[in-house]
């Protein structure tokens, strides 16, 4: 009986033995028989990345599973199809700089860049330009603290850069619902819609405590004047999630009238 | 105790088996994952190409593989290598950009847009391949 016991004993530490050293080995190879698809693949067929066509709700929608489900796994940026910055030229003008993500020169592209200043008693000026950009022009725009909408365009291929100071820009504006929870007596609201050179009037109603806007098509923010003062809110969910990520998938989505860049990746 | 011993070796055999495989399964999950992604990738860029109508002026140009390798490079994300061809349904012709090294991808992905151009009157099929060098 001992005999037979300290047998079968010994044949299940072998069995134990041989199992932990496979055990290993999988864990050293990082790799889950499981697991087919990587969390990159889940998240673009979860939040509808698939397509190419996307509405203003399917990237707030995207917004919404990438912050409950894969914030801290994967990197998340959707940011306008080129990459467009405006900066002080050195003698106070505005320069417009437009690369593409990768780095390439997109020749002959055509701009309009907006400049709209704000004070405590509304919109204290718009001035406008348009032209052609290859990689970087001057701009007769003076550069200092304002909002600036950079637009781009090559033929119909259409994109944006809403160039804000923090301390004017608030998120009390819900987009699926187009409603605005104010905080005083709202004054004027003013739709920013980049293919145009001057503010849009938009029409509000009040309604239970807060303002529902009527949204044109292809407003990229609102410009809200306010009794106690004046600031911007974002319609356009751009995201950019700040941390450091491969860039696993960089796809382009059109939306509204923009074309825009979905960058997503496993983060390092 | 003989029951036992074959157990044994049953469980070492399906250890080995499942061992060897690890080497195929390892790069097949990988390649199918990159697959899906470039896939998406190629086809994001062709769309981009036919809804911004870029081709109808494009390809009214004397240099219009030229004009194409262009604007595809910089469209495609970096480290990808790509080839574009653009066919013109009504004679046939076909326009080719393509990376130099695109030859060389070592997994590549297809996406296949059609482009109706009503300034012309013509229907052009867009096809982007995107492709990645991957190993030593």
């Amino acid at each position: 009986m001992i005999e037979w016991l300290s047998e079968i004993g010994v044949a299940i530490l072998l069995v134990l033995l041989i199992a932990s050293m496979y055990a290993l080995h999988i864990s050293t190879i990082s790799l889950l028989l499981v697991q087919t698809e990587v969390e990159v693949v889940k998240f673009v067929t979860e939040s509808g990345l698939v397509r190419v066509l996307l509405k203003i709700e399917d990237l707030l929608l995207m917004k919404k599973i990438y912050l409950n489900k894969y914030n801290e796994t994967l990197g998340l940026k959707v940011l306008p199809a080129f990459n467009i910055t405006v900066t002080d030229n050195g003698s106070g003008f505005a320069m417009l700089y437009v690369r593409s993500w990768s780095g390439h020169v997109a020749p002959s592209l055509n701009y309009s860049l907006m400049k709209v200043m704000l004070n405590s008693s509304g919109v204290e000026r718009v001035e406008s330009e348009r032209g052609t950009v290859t990689l970087c022009v001057n701009t007769s725009l003076s550069y200092e603290e304002a909002i600036y909408i950079a637009t781009v365009t090559y033929y119909r291929l259409i994109t944006f850069k809403l160039i804000v100071p923090s301390t004017w820009t608030r998120h009390n504006y819900n987009a699926s619902s187009s409603e605005l929870y104010n905080t005083s007596n709202v004054l004027d609201v003013y739709a920013i819609i980049p293919l145009y050179d001057n503010l849009v009037p938009v029409n509000f109603t009040k309604c239970n405590g807060h303002v529902k806007l009527r949204a044109e098509y292809g407003t990229i923010a609102f410009v809200v004047v306010e009794e106690s003062g004046a600031y911007i809110v974002n319609r356009f969910p751009l995201i950019d999630c700040g941390a450091n990520f491969r860039r696993d998938l960089c796809k382009y989505v059109i939306c509204e009238y923009y074309t825009l860049i979905v960058m997503v990746g496993e983060r390092t | 105790m003989k029951a036992l011993e074959l157990v044994l070796i049953v469980i070492v055999l399906v250890l080995l088996y499942v061992s060897l495989s690890m080497r195929t399964i390892t790069p097949k999950l990988s390649l199918r994952n990159d697959y899906f992604l470039l896939k998406e990738e190629a086809y994001s860029v062709a769309r981009v190409l036919a809804d911004s109508r870029i081709l109808t002026y494009l390809m009214s140009k004397e240099q219009a593989e030229d004009e194409l390798k262009i604007v595809v490079t910089a469209l495609v994300p970096a480290n990808r290598e790509f080839e574009v061809k653009v066919i013109d349904t009504s004679t046939g012709e076909k326009f080719v950009a393509e990376t130099p090294y695109f030859k060389r991808s070592t997994l590549a992905a297809t996406a296949v847009v059609v482009y109706s151009d009503s300034v012309s009157g013509k229907i052009y099929v867009i096809e982007v391949s995107l492709g990645k060098i991957t190993g030593g």
